[in-house]
């Protein structure tokens, strides 16, 4: 208890955020970890970097050092808060209130991939659940704050791994275990039962929640509520072909992000649609060295939420690609905010909406720190890029969920 | 008149000739168009084409296919129940056509229809195998595991041969995940045609890198072999065991293996060399008490002595008395003269004595006599290696560094070995106080930052270089006392640092000096002698340049060796509280967690 009071109410640490940052993701755990505790955390928007402004406790600054993650002691905090909340200054303090509860939509089974959120929150000790099928359909998204989707496949498709993996015991697995899931959840099919899912996360986010999700589970989603109740799967997905109608049947009215897409009805292509930029298929040559994006600036005071989607402390991001890598620019509904795109390019990589009274955000790719990530890789050590960029905009979706909703300005 | 008949007749053939190739002409185009409708997907296109070409050819099985196949894509059952019904009335008999009604009903949703179909087709050629299996490969197409299996089953009882389709039932099983029919099927297969092991091996494989896989195996295995005693069956079980490194239990079935088999010795020779040294000195020993075949005793021996060697290795303490172990070694050469494995094994004899038993004189007579032989040829550079090594163990420096400048004149000595030699090299020059020829000799190494010795070498390089002027004469005293080290002779190293310590009393050297000693103390089991070395260094030095190198060495004592965790973590937290920029921050880090329990 002792060690829980702070030295005096004048004194905070503050966690840069900026270059000087030993362990930026660690630091977002030491920021979970401080609201777990219940000590104060104050988000310190595009202050060097979004830093962390925290109450001075001896407990807490040996748990920076143990975890590696820079702090500065400050004698009088309250000369930056007031730099920060100063009316012309683009920077603004949030305050976060409880640690969110976190729900990981990952299958139960193994796949022999990663997925770039666990190994964040893993890295970052963040604590999460994993849920599946059974828990979404039960209702229990609601018991969550924040729900991430990764390398998932909403349209039944199998993740449209069937040309290269169909004969790999994996993908079989994989098949037949989703089937016996379907049938145990009263569903004649996979894609029926995987729409189901969709719907469900779709009420969980116009009630209020916050998704988050990258990769193929960006745009497979969004297919997948364009395509409630019609058949885009091909006989090896569920047994009988797909509608001859489906891409006329679409109702993009259903969508979060995109419209107006074209479905990729050849099921030896590894692609689920024209939303993809570039398309998986052929693998697109580019230099890993020159491929960027770049974050877009908001107003700290004015647009607080997308401000805190986007702390870095770069502006200018390494690209990494996935089987969604990035977003066709003019597929992407009106209203929705971008948050990231290859300049000079029409791939976005990072985007932002609201549905009902929740949020979502989509983010292109699938490793940040592994250019292509393919079947079987071992997963990144993160050990090796604790300063990731690419990792900082996953880990500002988890802490953005926390924030303590204030007055807006406008 | 014949002959004008014949006039009138030949034009009228001819046209007819002509017409019908015209007509097949047209029928090709026509087929080939409706194919290149289906291609791009416009079905309703190929329906019309299919179907008109029907009406000219309704027993076409090329046109009846193609406007099935495209009544499916649309979806269209009703219609293409209907094709298929008129052609079976032709054929009331025909599997195949009963086999893709039944699947057409069942895409439909008439599953009911479907089996009743799939069971009517399977009643009337009751008795031929092959209509078991076409009608188990369309259930299998629509992913009906379940009832291809029972289709394979009741083809099994009708034909009254119990292990008949057991390849295929194996692998629908597998499919399944049903580990534990899986594997009954696969040992029907192996009981059938014992030259079939190894392809099992690969079909289980499948499913026994997976636990629950592994576990049912071997259970079926396990139950099966108790009821046949069969010999192929208790080779797979002994492949199980060794893909669950279950060791001990496997070496249980390779003896009753051996015993079965009457392999003389080669069921368990084989078996000690895939598993770990500890199992693997077992079946040595049991191999050199049991009949063998007489090439496989040297081995066996070997073996027994190489496990002992190996095991002593990674333990602190000597499990295997090495006079036991060289016995074993003296009795291969003697029994084997002049062999490969005799020569292997006094090399080894000559290891055990330099490294374990410090007798250098009988490790190098042993070295020199090798040396003469024509067989060492092959082994020659590291015999020279390890000649030179005893000297220097042996406190001969001058006779070392001959030695590995003879081993580096070998002109086909591979690039390792010859960074090792001149490593070696530099550390004698090192000990023996020439610190230039030793910079000269680093910096060769120094220069190839691929090589392993690299690291060391700019070590040893910096080091020299930043006391030779300064503190030339205690750094000679210093070397020494590291070479001491090296001889394991650690109370005369403990006297000449206590010498620096008192001769060069304001030595810039002296805190590598309480380094050193801590070091000492530690490999003496000295624990708190050793930390009040380093103690002494971080209160006589607070800021020196090894201080972070001595308060993590308290730590890991506290940790590891006084298993006072709750010391440690302070001696650690204060580390990271006083060296976060230190080269052994991850790792003090990492400790702490380890100590704390957390889940990294």
């Amino acid at each position: 208890m002792l060690a829980l009071t702070p030295l005096t109410a004048q004194q905070k640490l503050l966690i840069p955020m900026d270059a000087k940052q030993t362990n930026h993701l660690k630091a977002y755990g030491i920021a979970y970890w401080a609201l777990e505790k219940n000590i104060e955390v104050d988000w310190m928007l595009n202050y060097r970097g979004g830093s962390f402004l925290v109450n001075n406790i001896p407990l807490l600054a040996n748990e920076c050092r143990i975890r590696g993650v820079l702090y500065e002691e400050l004698a009088d905090y309250t000369k930056i808060l007031s730099e920060v909340n100063a009316e012309n200054s683009n920077t603004e303090s949030v305050r976060l209130e409880k640690p969110p509860k976190i729900a990981v939509y990952v299958p139960k089974n193994f796949k022999p991939w990663d997925d770039a959120v666990t190994l964040a929150l893993e890295y970052a000790e963040i604590p999460y659940t994993k849920i599946w099928d059974d828990e979404v359909l039960q209702g229990k998204l609601s018991e969550y704050d924040w729900l991430h989707l990764h390398h998932e496949d909403f349209t039944g498709q199998y993740g449209k791994f069937y040309a290269s993996q169909h004969n790999t015991q994996w993908y079989n697995e994989q098949q037949l275990t989703y089937e016996r899931k379907a049938k145990e959840l009263g569903f004649k099919k996979v894609s029926e039962e995987k729409n189901a899912v969709a719907q469900a996360i779709k009420t969980y986010v116009a009630n209020g929640g916050f998704m988050f999700a990258m990769c193929s589970a960006t745009d497979s989603y969004d297919i997948a509520l364009a395509a409630e109740g019609i058949d885009i799967c091909d006989v090896m997905f569920d047994g009988d072909p797909p509608d001859a109608n489906a891409q006329q049947k679409l109702d993009f009215t259903k969508t979060f992000a995109f419209q107006n897409f074209t479905l990729e009805t050849n099921p030896f292509r590894y692609e689920y649609s024209d939303i993809d930029n570039p398309q998986s298929e052929p693998v697109p040559i580019r230099d890993p060295s020159t491929d960027y994006f770049t974050l877009f600036d908001f107003s700290a005071k004015y647009d607080p939420v997308p401000t805190m989607l986007i702390q870095n402390h770069v502006n200018i991001v390494k690209g990494f690609m996935g089987q969604t890598t990035a977003f066709k620019k003019n597929l992407i509904k009106p209203g929705i905010i971008i948050l990231g795109e290859r300049e000079e390019s029409d791939e976005v990589k990072y985007l932002h909406g609201n549905y009902g009274r929740g949020t979502f955000t989509f983010y292109g790719g699938h490793d940040p720190e592994d250019y292509q990530h393919a079947v079987g890789d071992p997963p990144t050590d993160l050990n090796l890029h604790k300063n990731s960029p690419g990792y900082r905009l996953i880990l500002n979706n988890i802490l953005f969920p926390a924030a303590k909703k204030k007055q807006q300005k406008t | 008149m014949v002959q004008k008949i014949f006039l009138w007749i030949l034009p009228i053939f001819f046209y007819i000739n002509v017409f019908s190739q015209t007509l097949q002409q047209e029928i090709q185009n026509r087929f080939q168009l409706a194919q290149q409708f289906e291609q791009i997907r416009n079905f309703e296109q190929a329906i019309q084409i299919y179907e008109t070409l029907l009406a000219t050819d309704s027993t076409n099985t090329l046109f009846i296919d193609g406007l099935h196949r495209c009544y499916l894509q649309l979806k269209k059952y009703p219609l293409a129940i209907q094709l298929l019904q008129k052609q079976l009335q032709r054929s009331p008999k025909d599997v195949a056509l009963l086999a893709r009604l039944g699947e057409t009903y069942f895409l439909s949703g008439n599953s009911f229809v479907a089996d009743s179909l799939w069971q009517k087709a399977l009643t009337s050629s009751s008795q031929n195998q092959n209509v078991y299996r076409i009608i188990a490969n369309v259930q299998y197409q629509n992913r009906l595991f379940d009832k291809a299996i029972q289709t394979y089953l009741q083809g099994r009882k009708t034909l009254n041969n119990p292990t008949l389709f057991s390849k295929e039932l194996a692998g629908l099983y597998s499919v399944m995940m049903d580990y534990n029919s899986a594997t009954q099927e696969y040992i029907l297969l192996l009981l059938q045609d014992e030259r079939q092991l190894e392809f099992i091996k690969t079909r289980i494989a499948f499913y026994t890198s997976k636990n629950e896989g592994l576990v049912s195996a071997l259970s079926v295995t396990e139950k099966k072999l108790s009821e046949t005693n069969n010999s192929t069956l208790r080779r797979l079980l002994l492949w199980l065991l060794i893909e669950g490194k279950n060791y001990e239990q496997a070496f249980e079935v390779a003896k009753k293996l051996e015993e079965q088999t009457h392999s003389s010795g080669y069921e368990i020779f084989n078996f000690a060399q895939q598993v770990t040294n500890t199992v693997a000195l077992q079946a040595y020993e049991y191999l050199l008490k049991i009949e063998t075949h007489p090439s496989l005793k040297p081995l066996a021996k070997f073996g027994y002595a190489k496990c002992s060697e190996e095991i002593n290795a990674n333990n602190d303490t000597s499990q295997i008395p090495y006079q036991k172990i060289i016995t074993m070694y003296r009795s291969v050469a003697e029994e084997y003269p002049n062999t490969e494995i005799a020569l292997q094994s006094k090399y080894r004899t000559a290891i055990i004595f330099s490294q374990n038993l410090a007798d250098y004189d009988v490790a190098l007579q042993i070295i020199d006599s090798l040396l003469l032989l024509p067989k060492a040829k092959q082994i020659f550079s590291s015999l020279l290696s390890t000649k030179s090594e005893i000297y220097l163990m042996k406190g001969n420096i001058n006779e070392a560094e001959k030695t590995f400048s003879q081993l580096l004149q070998i002109p086909s000595l591979g690039n390792q070995e010859r960074n090792e030699a001149r490593l070696q090299l530099a550390q004698i020059q090192y000990y023996k106080g020439n610190f230039d020829s030793a910079s000269v000799l680093l910096q060769t190494l120094v220069q190839d930052l691929r090589s392993d010795e690299a690291n060391d070498a700019l070590q040893l390089q910096s080091f020299i270089e930043q006391y030779k002027t300064s503190s030339r004469q205690e750094l000679q005293v210093y070397a020494k006392a590291e070479l001491c080290i090296k001889q394991k002779k650690y109370t005369e190293a403990v006297g000449m640092l206590d010498e620096i310590e008192k001769e060069f009393p304001n030595s810039v050297l002296l805190e590598f000096v309480f380094l050193k000693k801590g070091e000492i103390f530690s490999l003496l089991r000295q624990y708190q002698n050793a930390i009040t070395h380093y103690q002494k260094l971080l209160e006589v030095y607070p800021k020196g340049i090894v201080c972070e190198q001595a308060l993590f060495r308290i730590g890991k004592i506290y940790q590891n060796n006084i298993k006072n965790t709750a010391k440690s973590i302070e001696v650690y937290e204060q580390f990271l509280s006083q060296y976060p920029q230190s080269i052994l921050t991850d790792e003090v880090r990492k400790q702490v967690r380890i100590l704390r329990g957390d889940v990294l």
